[in-house]
């Protein structure tokens, strides 16, 4: 246990482009979109743990051929694509007012949504754009891939860490304590019962949900672990629901690797839970687990301040989330697929 | 070439009855069974149903080829081959390790000093990437050289850095957070590989199972023919291993490992697990084809099954 104030981190994404995604972009833009532009509807995926293949400093986004088409059963993200006819339009793409408009876009299609239906929807809250050109006849692609997301000013602080596998005796660490019933439930509790929610609903089960002490009433006694209870974030818009339980973490299936920071896709859920849940209402404070079932040993539990709801306003307009190169510039990523192709449809296609 | 193989495995009818224990081929059915069995065991792998119109009507429709995605190539084969070279049995029953390894620098140098200037150096993952993108971009333009076709990046979109905000909570952005985090500048342990997308179609001509295989480099842009090559075995590359176009994929040019002696392979195989008393069933072919496959491919870590 280590006392700490320091903005909570985030790992961006970065994204891992399967070769039939090419393919399919290459399609689409010879023979159904052509000269149109417009940004077509578009999913993609994240793990729901830790992904070794990548460094700690991103988390892959995967893209695939049902990408292109939006159709993928269950996305964990949703966002747009679109080919731009000009390369020189591409370079000179809005990039600081395009996420703006993106996020506002799907954050209003999201708040459409009633409150309990919204939480069902995590895939709104991991948006993403990819704004593209393609050379057909040389096939080589360029594009700016981004994850939008506001910027809180001032940024969100960890006030302490309850939980770092960086302590000896971090399995027996109490990382909830019902006040009804005076019991602590450590690591190892918790985890069981994540592991038996994760268990029920395979694929389904939603990246962001609550571990919560399900004791909140005078005459509850002492169960042991199965006083701990797994809801889902649209559970917990049920005033009933939020009744039955006192102390809870939220648990993040987390896919980032990097010792310290969560993966991308907590980042907006955070600035959305503050703002719009009810449960989320009122907490001076909340403890978030960076859950990896990869790797339990690299998870972590902090406590992070409530921000303001003044700042949380203020933010909507400032965003960030474009994908920079290696030297950290933001410059368009190029793809050469030319000594792939096939020389005959090579030839076919630049006649 | 190629329309010569089309007509070939056109002409050539489909396998309807059982010849696993004789030739060492299977049925579609057989390969279907297989492939289920593997899918069920090794979760890595799974079915997909490719391009419709390349569909071939004696699979089933969502069961045309089986696939796994990422699968990790942290090394060189060309690497691994060096690696055998460099151990020689000694008379004594020991063997000698890098026996052609030279120091580069033979004079003795103080610890001291040495590891000053690894922290200096190595002490941040960035610094690798930036050595890595470098190498990359230098490499891009090293080849646009030669083709103009490709944009140059570094002339692409430079004066839009100005107009990215600083974002203090973004790991690795340069912002506040991680001038704050001195932890960020610790190497991570977690190693950037090449990666590959490795696909098994069923050959309607050879009757058995067959590999290809696409790959990414480590900034997972899309590796060349020739890059694929460094990852199969020396012996292999340009004989068994050629680059042909995927037979469900359009237009689309894959590393694959040819066919034609895998039936005698597998044959010696199933023969020989029956001569030590173990009996092979037709649904594991795959695994033990796995298997075979991976002296071929050896850096390419995607056997996740059990030992057969």
């Amino acid at each position: 246990m280590s006392e700490a104030k320091r903005n909570v981190l985030f790992v961006p994404f970065k994204p891992v482009i399967d070769v039939q995604f090419w393919l399919e972009l290459h399609r689409k833009k010879l023979e159904e979109w052509k000269l149109d532009e417009r940004p077509r509807p578009s999913s993609a995926s994240f793990a729901t743990s830790s992904y070794t293949l990548t460094s700690s400093f991103s988390v892959p986004v995967f893209l695939n051929k049902e990408s292109v088409d939006s159709t993928q059963d269950g996305p964990r993200m949703k966002g747009t694509i679109a080919l731009l006819n000009v390369q020189s339009d591409l370079h000179a793409i809005r990039k600081s007012s395009i996420l703006a408009e993106e996020w506002s876009h799907i954050r209003s299609e999201w708040m459409e949504m009633d409150l309990k239906t919204r939480w069902n929807h995590l895939e709104f809250l991991v948006p993403f754009l990819f704004r593209g050109y393609a050379d057909l006849k040389k096939h080589t692609f360029e594009y700016y891939f981004a994850s939008p997301t506001p910027i809180l000013r001032p940024p969100l602080l960890e006030q302490c860490c309850v939980y770092s596998t960086s302590s000896s005796t971090a399995t027996q660490t109490a990382i909830l304590q019902c006040k009804q019933i005076e019991r602590e439930y450590s690591f190892e509790d918790v985890k069981e019962k994540i592991d038996a929610f994760i268990e029920s609903l395979g694929e389904a089960v939603p990246w962001l949900f609550v571990v919560a002490c399900r004791c909140a009433n005078s005459d509850c006694v002492d169960v042991g672990p199965d006083g701990l209870v797994c809801l889902t974030l649209s559970d917990l818009c049920e005033e009933e629901e939020r009744k039955s339980i006192c102390s809870w973490v939220l648990i993040f299936l987390d896919p980032s690797a990097h010792e310290r920071a969560f993966g991308w896709p907590l980042r907006n859920a955070l600035w959305l839970l503050f703002a719009d849940h009810p449960l989320f209402r009122n907490q001076t404070s909340i403890n978030v687990a960076s859950w990896r079932r990869n790797d339990l040993t690299s998870s972590f539990i902090i406590t992070i301040r409530t921000p303001a709801v003044s700042d949380l306003e203020a933010s909507k307009e400032k965003m960030a989330g474009w994908l920079t190169s290696q030297d950290g510039k933001l410059r368009a990523h190029v793809i050469d697929m030319h000594h792939m192709m096939d020389e005959g449809s090579r030839l076919r296609s630049s006649l | 070439m190629n329309f010569l193989k089309s007509f070939r495995e056109f002409m050539t009818p489909v396998l309807t009855s059982s010849h696993f224990y004789k030739k060492g081929v299977l049925t579609p059915e057989e390969f279907v069974a297989a492939g289920d069995l593997l899918v069920s065991k090794c979760p890595t792998w799974h079915w997909d149903a490719g391009d419709s119109k390349k569909k071939k009507t004696y699979l089933p429709d969502d069961k045309q080829l089986l696939i796994t995605r990422n699968v990790p190539c942290k090394k060189r084969a060309t690497a691994l081959l060096q690696q055998e070279d460099d151990e020689r049995a000694l008379e004594d029953g020991w063997v000698d390790t890098f026996v052609h390894h030279v120091p580069e620098n033979s004079e003795v140098v103080d610890l001291d000093e040495e590891s000053k200037e690894i922290t200096l150096t190595s002490s941040s993952e960035h610094v690798l990437d930036e050595k890595v993108g470098s190498e990359m971009e230098r490499r891009a333009v090293d080849d646009d050289d030669d083709d103009d076709d490709i944009p140059d990046m570094e002339e692409v979109g430079d004066d839009e850095d100005l107009l990215v905000e600083e974002d203090d909570a973004c790991v690795g952005s340069g912002g506040a957070g991680k001038e704050e985090d001195g932890e960020d500048s610790v190497v991570s342990s977690i190693v950037k590989t090449r990666r590959y997308d490795i696909s098994m179609t069923y050959d309607k001509y050879y009757q058995t199972p067959r590999i290809w295989l696409f790959g990414y480099a480590e900034d997972n842009t899309l590796l060349t023919p020739d890059q694929i090559l460094e990852d199969i075995y020396a012996e292999y590359a340009k004989k068994t291993v050629t680059i042909e176009k995927h037979p469900y994929y359009s237009n689309i040019l894959a590393a694959s490992i040819h066919p034609c002696h895998h039936a005698d392979v597998m044959k010696k195989l199933v023969d020989q697990s029956s001569a030590d008393g173990k009996y092979v069933r037709v649904d594991l072919y795959l695994f033990l084809f796995l298997k075979f496959i991976s002296s071929v491919i050896p850096t390419m870590n995607y056997d996740f099954t059990v030992k057969c």
